[in-house]
């Protein structure tokens, strides 16, 4: 019995040392071994319908700590969600859409990344400077109920879509003006607004409609005219249901139901409804489908202009438009989609070193069908022509959670292009993946529903 | 006292807390300013005190930087990628200080600012911006680190010769 007794109290302090020790490693008492701070990363969880914070520690192992970001206003879960966001010169612009057309409450938050940029010479350094912080929020009923968020030439732009119009504003202004001065609102676009602005001058704003009299219309919107009317012009595509845009080149292309459709940026404003020329670039129609071939989104690198073509199986694609060409044609690099799956939106990366990337996810349409990532190498030979882009490798990532607009996979790579890190919403992990090397450095659980992630900075260098 | 349901109940306890390591997030920790740390530079390296020791140690981080693209760690080239900035920025006032000839201080500093844009474009690349990989540039680099040493020959080598000493040669 003594033998006994003496066994269990060996037993108890192994076992109380043991746990202690397990405190002490656990993560958060850790933190000083996490290895240095190499980029910072901001993403929405849509179990809370909040915005969180970390950062990529390169230790031995690889991790993202996460937290909530202070002070983010509190959202009603059952009847507003967070939409796109964006970020400029060290600003976080965070859309709010609610689920009454914007009488309920929506509008925008403005987030202090608290990470900023110190230009030396041919590059910058990127200081951490504190905690990210909110600066400010419009949410209010006369908001619009924003989707879309654009940056274009440094400057936010984001739709109003139920007041017909959008906000232009300036990142600097978020923290040195109250919320309620910041932005200039502008009549232009209708019910589901896209846009691409062109050097801060002029913004060609789409109307959703594919029916009726705003069928196919392109507002022309002059951001210098400080008052009055600022619609310089309006014009049609020859089909409506526009939902895309952006501006490349001195061009401004279209995603309208029928291909892409593309225009002279017209910056003098000197053009008329009557004389802009509209160029229609088909992406075919595919066999035994009624409808032609069409995109939902754009995104550039360099002079070229890139987005996704779905279709049944086998006729997925990234497809690659040069905006510098005289007559632009449609590139187009097949991907092998499994029944069920869907391509993402591209997102492109200049690496660290001159590589040039997207990366495409794979996300459920439904069943439970293990979903992927494709990279694609969009200039194997460095000679910055996109014609030979292909596929580098598709690996199998996590969950995603889609329910609607929400729940995608997400991706963002770090101001220097060493990074890529992306968000698996049906797991609570992100993951961190260098781009010398194409290789998964880290899997971190990170809770909740991670949907969209920008990062930010790089490591601090010392010279 | 020793009951068998106490140590149990520390197994699970320990279970728990090592389950909970694998999973939990990691929070984050304090941010220290990085703009407000106290710069613990390293005693500065004042860098080369004549216009031979300026040659040779641009000569020689051309070859590490050139060595390591060429073996494709750019790891390695980008620490002298940002050293040779300063190596160039030096090179004029040395130049100037050991009396070169109008003409030789200008082709010097027509040199000097060609190997700047040049290493420069390709240290853009290295942080993620539109510039120049090393090859696109190494020829410039090349001829023009040539030209350079050639200018700068032409009025120090027999101040050189004198002292025994060689102007380094591009291998």
């Amino acid at each position: 019995m003594m033998n006994r007794c003496l066994l269990m109290n060996r037993l108890e302090k192994t076992l109380i040392a043991l746990s202690l020790g397990c405190v002490l490693l656990s993560p958060v008492a850790n933190a000083q071994d996490r290895g240095p701070r190499i980029a910072r990363v901001l993403w929405q969880d849509r179990d809370k319908d909040t915005l969180m914070w970390g950062e990529v520690h390169a230790g031995e192992k690889w991790v993202v700590s996460a937290s909530p970001v202070k002070d983010f206003p509190k959202l009603d879960l059952e009847k507003q969600d967070l939409v796109q966001m964006e970020h400029a010169e060290g600003h976080l612009l965070v859309g709010v859409r609610d689920n009454d057309d914007g009488k309920f409450q929506s509008g925008w938050v403005a987030v202090d990344t608290g990470v900023r940029e110190e230009p030396h010479g041919n590059h910058s350094h990127w200081n951490f400077v504190s905690s990210p912080s909110v600066k400010g929020s419009r949410l209010d009923a006369e908001q619009g109920n924003p989707a879309h968020l654009y940056v274009y030439n440094g400057h936010f732009y984001m739709a109003n879509d139920k007041k017909n119009g959008f906000t232009h504003l300036v990142p600097k202004d978020l923290s040195a003006k109250p919320a309620k001065d910041c932005g200039t609102f502008c009549t232009g676009g209708g019910n589901h607004i896209t846009m691409a602005a062109v050097d801060n001058t002029v913004c060609y704003a789409t109307w959703i409609d594919g029916d009726g009299p705003n069928m196919g219309r392109v507002d022309v919107v002059n951001l210098k005219q400080t008052d009055g009317e600022k619609i310089a012009y309006s014009f049609k595509l020859p089909t409506g249901v526009i939902h895309g845009a952006t501006a490349n080149s001195g061009r401004v292309f279209f995603a309208p139901e029928d291909g892409v459709c593309c225009v002279d940026a017209d910056t003098s404003l000197s053009k008329s409804a009557d004389s802009v020329v509209v160029k229609h670039i088909s992406l075919g129609k595919e066999e035994g489908v009624e409808k032609p071939n069409r995109t939902g989104a754009f995104v550039n690198q360099r002079n070229w202009v890139l987005f996704t073509t779905g279709g049944p199986e086998g006729k997925s694609a990234l497809c690659l438009l040069d905006a510098k060409a005289a007559e632009p044609t449609v590139i187009k690099l097949p991907i092998e989609v499994a029944d069920g799956l869907a391509l993402t939106t591209p997102e492109v990366v200049l690496a660290s070193g001159g590589k040039r990337y997207a990366f495409l996810f794979h996300d459920r349409k439904e069943g439970e069908l293990q979903e992927q990532l494709t990279i694609v190498d969009l200039d194997p030979n460095g000679d910055r022509n996109l014609s030979d882009a292909k596929i580098a490798k598709t690996i199998p990532v996590g969950p995603s959670k889609v329910d609607g607009h929400h729940g995608h996979h997400s991706v963002s790579f770090d101001s220097e292009g060493r990074l890529a890190c992306f968000t698996n919403p049906g797991d609570g992990t992100i993951w961190v993946m260098t781009l010398k090397d194409l290789t998964i450095r880290a899997k971190s659980v990170v809770g909740g529903t991670p949907g969209q992630i920008v990062a930010i900075g790089a490591p601090e260098h010392k010279h | 006292m020793c009951s068998l349901r106490h140590s149990w109940s520390l197994v699970l306890c320990f279970s728990l807390l090592v389950g909970s390591g694998c999973s939990e997030p990691t929070r984050n920790e304090p941010v220290e300013s990085s703009q407000n740390k106290s710069h613990d530079h390293e005693a500065h390296d004042h860098g080369p005190e004549s216009l031979t020791d300026a040659l040779a140690e641009l000569t020689s981080l051309r070859n590490t930087i050139r060595d390591s693209f060429a073996k494709n760690d750019q790891d390695a080239a980008h620490g002298p990628l940002h050293e040779v900035g300063a190596i160039l920025e030096a090179i004029p006032e040395l130049a100037k200080k050991e009396k070169a000839s109008a003409a030789n201080q200008a082709a010097i500093e027509t040199a000097v600012n060609a190997l700047m844009d040049a290493f420069g474009n390709v240290d853009k690349t290295m942080h993620g911006q539109e510039g120049s990989t090393y090859s696109e540039e190494s020829a410039t680099i090349d001829s023009t680190l040539t030209a350079l040493l050639a200018a700068c020959a032409a009025d120090s080598a027999p101040a050189a010769d004198a002292k025994g000493e060689e102007t380094p040669a591009v291998p």
